[in-house]
C-alpha cells in the first residue's frame, strides 16, 4: 500500500525547518475551488484554510476492518461564502494535499479524499468575518451510509466486492483502484491472489431447496464488504488519493523500510500478546432462518432433508497448552465467527455414477466420490464454470496448492486436489422472482460434481463412510490464517517518526532496530527478526510527528486438533455456543454431578441426568437417556459440552482409546460382545471440580498468607476434623511449640456422686 | 459628491518628515457601493470581469492571503470602486500582496474621480508606482494630484488602481486608502523598532537519538510593543481617532515606522487585545497608552524585504 512519494515533497520534508502547506480543493461537477493555509511561492491560490484535521486511519487486526476517519476542514468565510450561494456542497468531493511553501503543485501529495458530508457556517458577529467548518466523510465511511440489496451465484469475494462499487454503488471508476488503469486489485486471478482464487460464495434463492441467502434488506455496503475482507483475510482500503483499494495479508511480503533510533523518538511497548486466542470456531448453515433446511441430498430434484448446521472448530494445541493457567493443563480462548456468504449447505456424495440415487455411502477408504446436488455448484473451486463443458479457469480450479476441505456427516474432513464437473449434462437453474414483477434465471449450474487427489481422515479426524458432505475450505483457511498469527497474541508497539515516512500506509511492513524490545524469545529487536504491521497511522502536526501502532506480522506454524461437525437433525448443535459469549475462555472441562452410564439391557445403556462446565459453558442432560452401543466393541462415551449430546465413538475390542476433542468428556467405556453389555468403566478421573485439591501442591498455601484468625473457629463445622483424619503421628511433638496451645483443657468424668462444686474440670499444663 | 482636497496639518508634515510613525486605521474602501474589475476602467457600464473566485472585495478586507485578480489578460486592468455614500478622508495609500513584480515593467497609479466614466477636469492622478520586477508592497503617504504637497482628500467617489504594461493579469491582495493619526514622538525606550523584534512558529520533532525535524508555521513576524506619551490634546484626539477607526481596536491597521525613510515599510498589525488605556499621567496633559500588537501573516514585511 505504500505511497509514492514524488523526490521534490521528500527533499523538502528532509530539510532543516520546512514550511508546510494544506491544499484544499472542492470540486462540484466540472468546477474545483481551492484554497491553501499558507502562502505558496509557486503558484496562487486563496490563503484561506484555517484547520485541516490531521489524519487518522487504523485497522482492527483481527477482523482487519479499516477505519479512516473523517475531516474537518474550516475555511474563510470570506473565501467561500459565494461558492456556498452558488452550490450545494452536500455531498461534493473535497480533497486534501499536503506540500510546501516553494513546492510546485505537481508534487504535492494527497492527504485525504472524501465528501462533504455537512457545512456549518459559524460567521462572526461581522459578515464575511467568520469561518466555515466542513465535515466530511471518508468513502469507506460514504459506503457504510449507502445500503444495498442483491444476489450473487457462485461468484469469488472480489468479484462481489468490485459488483457492489461498481455496479451496485455505481462509483466512478476514479474512485476504484486499478480499473481506470487496467489494474488487478480486484482480479481473483491476479498473482496477490493465487492462494484464495478458488474461494466462491453465494447469496442468492435457491428456491426449489428452500435455501435463499439473498440480501433482501438494505445493507450498508461497507458491511458487506467486509463480510467479504474477513473471508479472504483481506481490507478495503481507501487510499488517499481517495481510491478503494483492496489487499490482503500476506507475511511474507517484505518490509518496506527499518526504522530505528535514527527514525522514530521513543517504542512504546503496547502488548506482548494482545488478541490472543487459540481456537477459531467458525459457525455456518446459522439457524437463525429458514435455510436450516438446507441439505440437498439424492440431487435430481428431491426434496430437502434434515436441518443442517455446521461448526467448523480448529484449535492451536500448542497455544492452549503454553496459556494454560496455573495447574491446568490448557487453556482455550475462542474466537467466533461466521459467514452468511459460505456454506450454504450439504450435498450427498455418492461413490460413483451408478449409485446416484441410491442411498448408499462412501466408504471409508475411498480417495474419489461424487458430489451430487445443486449446492455442489456454490463449493469451493467451482467458479465461472457456467458453460456447458463447465470449463474454468485455471486459478478458479481446486489444485494441490488450493485444496478443496469436505467435512463430512461424521466429523471427517476429507482433502481433495481436484473437483471437476461430473456430467456436463446435469444442471441446474436458479429462478427468483426478480424487481419488476417477473422472474429472472440464473445459470445452468452444474450439480454434478467429481472429487478425486483425497485424502482421507485429515487433521486428525477418523475415516469414516459417509453419505453427505459441506465445504468447509473457506473455514479452514481463515481458522488457517488467524490461528498461524493470533495463537500467542499479537505484539504491539507505539512510535512516532517525522514527516518523511508518510509514505508509509495502514498494512505496510516495517523492520525494527530496538535494543531495548523485550519479549518472549526478544531479548531486543532486530531486523532480521521479523516484521511488524502498520495498524494506525496518526499525523500529529501540533508535534510534527507520525503516530504509528505496530502489530507484529510474524506467523505460528501450529499443532492443529479439529472438532468439527454438523449436525443434520439440528436438535442441538451448538445451542450453548450460539447463545455464549462472543469469545469465551475454557478454564477447565469437568463433570459437575451425574452423568453416569448403566445398563439398560442388551446393547442398550442408558446415561443419567447431570451437569458438566467448562469455563462459562454449562452443558446439561436434563433428563436419563438411552443409548445404544456397538456390538463386539469397546463403546467410549463421550459427554459434548457444546452439543449438550452423548456421543459414543466404538473400537475393537481391546485397541486403543479414541481422543476426546477439546470439548469433549470422557465418561465411561462400555464393553459389548454379540448381544449385550458386559462391562462397564464409568471413568473416574474425570475432573469433578474446576479445580481440584490435586492442584494444592506442598506449601500451595504458606503461613505467611494465613491472616489471624483466617479459619475461626466457627467456620469449621462440627466433626471438620475427626480423628480418622489426622493420620497417625500426624501431629508430632516437634510440630506443636511450647506454649502453643496454652492451657489445656482435660476432660474428666463427671462424678456421679460426691462431686463437688466446679471439681468436674482441672487444669494442667501442657508438656 | 464632489470630491476635494487640503493641505495636510503642519505637525503631520513636520512630524512625518521626522519619521515619527504614522497609525491608518481608516480602510476607505469599507462597504463599497462598487468594487469590480472593470474592462475599460468605466465605472458607468459594462460588467465584473473578476475571476470566477476571486472577487474584488478581497481587496479591501484588511487582509492579504487572498488576491483578486481579473479573468482576462489585457495591456491595462482596471480594479474600480465607487466609495460609499459618506465616504472616509483619505491621505494615504496602500497595496500589499500583489504580483506586479512577478509580471514586471507594469505601470500602477491611483485614480480619483467624481464620475463614473473616469473624465473630465475631476478625474486625477493621486500617485503613481512602477514596481518593476518586485513583488513588495507599495505605499504613499504623499497622495497629490498638483503641486508638491501632500494632501488628504474628501468626498471621494469613485476610485480605481490602473495598471499598464504587456498584456498582463494583475493580481492584488490588498489596497488600502487610508486617513493618518500621526504621532508626535517615537515610542519610549526600551522599543525595539522595525526590524528588531521578531517572532515565529515552529514544530520540533526529535528522534531518539537527536535528529531534529522542524515544521516551520511562520516567521520573521514583527512584534510591535510600543509606549507612547502625548502631551498635548492634539495627540490625545489623534490617539483616540486612531482607535475609533479601528473599530474600537478589533481591525487590522497600518503601522508606518518611519513615514519618512521608508513609507514602504510598514506593517499590517492587529492590536493583541482590542483595549486601549490612556491615563493621565502627569498633571494634566501628559498621558500615556501602549500598543502591543503583531503583524498580521501571511505577509509579513521582513521577510518580504530580506527573501
Amino acid at each position: 500500500m505504500t505511497l509514492t512519494l514524488n523526490a521534490n515533497w521528500l527533499e523538502r520534508a528532509q530539510r532543516d525547518g520546512y514550511e508546510e502547506v494544506f491544499l484544499v480543493s472542492i470540486t462540484k461537477g466540472a468546477t474545483t475551488w481551492d484554497f491553501t493555509d499558507q502562502r505558496t511561492t509557486q503558484f496562487s491560490y486563496p490563503v484561506a484554510v484555517h484547520s485541516v484535521t490531521p489524519l487518522a486511519a487504523r485497522m482492527d487486526v483481527k477482523t482487519r476492518r479499516l477505519e479512516v476517519d473523517g475531516m474537518t476542514v474550516v475555511i474563510d468565510d470570506d473565501a467561500i461564502r459565494d461558492v456556498i450561494v452558488a452550490n450545494r456542497l452536500r455531498g461534493a468531493k473535497l480533497r486534501v494535499r499536503h506540500g510546501f511553501v516553494d513546492l510546485a503543485l505537481a508534487d504535492f501529495i494527497d492527504y485525504w479524499t472524501g465528501a462533504i458530508e455537512a457545512a456549518f457556517p459559524e460567521p462572526s458577529d461581522e459578515a464575511k468575518q467568520g469561518v466555515v467548518r466542513f465535515e466530511c466523510l471518508s468513502m469507506l465511511e460514504v459506503l457504510r451510509q449507502m445500503a444495498t440489496m442483491g444476489r450473487w451465484i457462485q461468484k469469488h469475494p472480489l468479484d462481489v466486492v468490485y459488483d457492489i462499487l461498481s455496479v451496485k454503488m455505481a462509483l466512478p471508476a476514479a474512485l476504484i483502484d486499478g480499473t481506470d488503469t487496467g489494474g488487478s486489485t480486484y482480479d481473483p486471478d491476479a498473482a496477490a491472489y493465487s492462494a484464495i482464487s478458488h474461494i466462491v460464495v453465494t447469496r442468492a434463492p435457491f428456491a426449489d431447496y428452500y435455501i435463499d441467502h439473498t440480501v433482501r434488506d438494505p445493507t450498508p455496503a461497507l458491511d458487506l464488504i467486509d463480510e467479504l475482507a474477513m473471508l479472504l483475510n483481506g481490507s478495503l482500503y481507501v487510499n488517499e488519493e481517495g481510491e478503494l483499494s483492496f489487499a490482503v495479508f500476506d507475511s511474507t511480503a517484505a518490509s518496506v523500510e527499518t526504522w530505528d533510533e535514527d527514525t522514530i523518538d521513543e517504542l512504546k511497548q503496547l502488548s506482548l500478546d494482545d488478541d490472543l486466542f487459540n481456537r477459531v470456531e467458525f459457525q455456518f448453515m446459522a439457524a437463525s432462518d429458514n435455510t436450516m433446511q438446507n441439505l440437498q441430498t439424492a440431487g435430481l430434484g428431491a426434496p430437502q432433508q434434515g436441518r443442517w448446521r455446521g461448526s467448523h472448530v480448529v484449535n492451536d494445541t500448542d497455544s492452549q497448552t503454553n496459556h494454560a493457567y496455573p495447574g491446568m493443563t490448557s487453556r482455550i480462548v475462542t474466537h467466533k465467527t461466521s459467514s452468511p456468504w459460505i456454506g450454504e449447505g450439504g450435498v450427498a456424495a455418492r461413490i460413483s455414477e451408478l449409485d446416484l440415487d441410491r442411498n448408499t455411502s462412501v466408504s471409508s477408504t475411498a480417495t474419489s466420490f461424487v458430489l451430487v446436488g445443486a449446492l455442489a455448484a456454490t463449493f469451493a473451486g467451482t467458479r465461472e464454470s457456467q458453460d456447458g463443458s463447465g470449463s474454468q479457469p485455471a486459478n478458479a480450479k481446486i489444485s494441490a496448492a488450493r485444496p478443496l476441505y469436505l467435512l463430512t456427516e461424521f466429523g471427517e474432513i476429507i482433502k481433495a486436489t481436484s473437483l471437476t464437473v461430473h456430467a456436463a449434462s446435469v444442471s441446474v437453474n436458479v429462478t427468483y422472482s426478480n424487481d419488476v414483477g417477473g422472474t429472472t434465471t440464473h445459470g445452468p449450474y452444474h450439480k454434478l460434481w467429481s472429487v478425486s487427489g483425497v485424502t482421507r481422515a485429515m487433521f486428525g479426524t477418523t475415516a469414516q463412510s459417509f453419505t453427505r458432505v459441506v465445504d468447509v475450505t473457506v473455514q479452514q483457511y481463515v481458522a488457517d490464517q488467524l490461528l498461524q498469527r493470533f495463537g500467542n497474541g499479537i505484539a504491539k508497539i507505539e512510535v512516532a517518526t517525522g514527516l518523511d515516512q508518510w509514505d508509509k500506509e495502514i498494512g505496510d511492513f516495517i523492520s525494527l532496530e530496538w535494543p531495548a524490545y523485550l519479549g518472549y524469545a526478544r531479548d531486543g529487536m532486530t531486523a532480521a527478526a521479523g516484521k511488524w504491521e502498520i495498524v494506525m497511522k496518526e499525523h500529529v502536526p501540533e508535534d510534527n510527528k507520525i503516530r504509528w501502532v505496530l502489530a507484529w506480522a510474524g506467523v505460528n506454524t501450529p499443532t492443529y486438533s479439529h472438532s468439527s461437525r454438523v449436525d443434520p437433525w439440528g436438535a442441538n448443535v451448538h445451542a450453548l455456543a450460539k447463545d455464549g459469549v462472543e469469545d469465551d475462555e475454557v478454564v477447565q472441562k469437568h463433570k459437575s454431578s451425574g452423568l453416569t452410564v448403566s445398563h439398560t439391557s442388551g446393547l442398550i445403556g442408558s446415561l443419567s441426568s447431570g451437569f458438566a462446565s467448562a469455563g462459562v459453558i454449562r452443558s446439561e442432560n436434563p433428563a436419563a437417556t438411552e443409548i445404544t452401543f456397538r456390538a463386539d466393541s469397546d463403546n467410549y462415551v463421550f459427554w459434548d459440552l457444546e452439543a449438550s449430546t452423548a456421543g459414543v465413538v466404538a473400537v475393537s475390542r481391546g485397541t486403543s482409546a479414541p481422543s476426546a476433542s477439546p470439548m469433549e468428556i470422557l465418561l465411561a467405556v462400555v464393553a459389548t460382545h454379540a448381544t449385550s453389555v458386559f462391562g462397564i468403566d464409568n471413568v473416574t478421573n474425570v475432573p469433578t471440580k474446576a479445580m481440584n485439591g490435586s492442584k494444592l501442591v506442598s506449601e500451595s498455601v504458606a503461613a505467611t498468607q494465613l491472616a489471624p484468625s483466617a479459619v475461626t473457629e466457627s467456620k469449621l463445622a462440627a466433626s471438620a476434623v475427626t480423628a480418622s483424619a489426622i493420620a497417625p503421628a500426624a501431629i508430632t511433638t516437634p510440630a506443636v511449640a511450647d506454649a502453643t496451645l496454652g492451657s489445656v483443657h482435660i476432660v474428666q468424668n463427671e462424678r456421679k456422686t460426691g462431686m463437688r462444686y466446679n471439681a468436674q474440670f482441672s487444669t494442667a499444663k501442657k508438656g | 459628491m464632489a470630491w476635494s482636497s487640503a493641505a495636510l496639518t503642519a505637525d503631520e508634515v513636520t512630524y512625518a518628515a521626522a519619521n515619527k510613525p504614522i497609525l491608518v486605521g481608516i480602510q476607505a474602501l469599507e462597504s463599497p457601493q462598487i468594487a469590480r474589475w472593470d474592462a475599460d476602467g468605466d465605472a458607468s457600464g459594462g460588467g465584473d470581469i473578476s475571476a470566477t473566485g476571486f472577487p474584488a472585495r478581497w481587496s479591501y478586507d484588511r487582509r492579504t492571503g487572498k488576491r483578486t485578480k481579473p479573468n482576462a489578460g489585457a495591456a491595462t486592468q482596471y480594479l474600480v470602486y465607487q466609495l460609499n455614500a459618506s465616504p472616509d478622508d483619505v491621505d494615504c495609500a496602500f497595496i500589499q500582496d500583489h504580483n506586479f513584480g512577478t509580471i514586471g515593467a507594469l505601470t500602477v497609479t491611483l485614480e480619483i474621480a467624481d464620475v463614473a466614466t473616469f473624465t473630465g477636469g475631476t478625474f486625477q492622478t493621486l500617485a503613481t508606482w512602477t514596481p518593476g520586477t518586485s513583488n513588495n508592497r507599495l505605499a504613499s503617504l504623499s497622495l497629490k494630484h498638483t503641486g508638491s504637497v501632500a494632501l488628504r482628500y474628501s468626498g471621494l467617489s469613485y476610485v480605481r488602481i490602473k495598471t499598464t504594461g504587456g498584456s498582463h493579469t494583475p493580481e492584488i491582495g490588498e489596497v488600502w486608502l487610508g486617513r493618518r493619526r500621526q504621532l508626535k514622538h517615537k515610542p519610549n525606550e526600551p522599543y525595539a523598532d522595525l526590524a528588531n523584534h521578531f517572532i515565529g512558529s515552529q514544530r520540533l520533532f526529535e528522534t531518539k537519538s537527536g535528529l531534529p525535524a522542524v515544521s516551520v508555521r511562520h516567521r520573521g513576524r514583527r512584534v510591535l510593543d510600543a509606549r507612547v506619551n502625548p502631551s498635548d490634546t492634539t495627540y490625545h484626539t489623534a490617539v483616540r481617532s486612531w482607535f475609533r477607526d479601528t473599530n474600537w481596536g478589533t481591525r487590522a491597521f497600518v503601522w508606518v515606522e518611519d513615514p519618512a525613510a521608508a513609507p514602504a515599510s510598514y506593517n499590517l498589525v492587529r492590536l493583541d487585545q482590542p483595549d486601549l488605556y490612556f491615563p493621565l499621567i502627569s498633571g494634566t496633559a501628559e498621558r500615556e497608552f501602549t500598543i502591543k500588537a503583531l503583524e498580521q501573516g501571511p505577509d509579513f514585511l521582513d521577510p518580504e524585504l530580506n527573501p
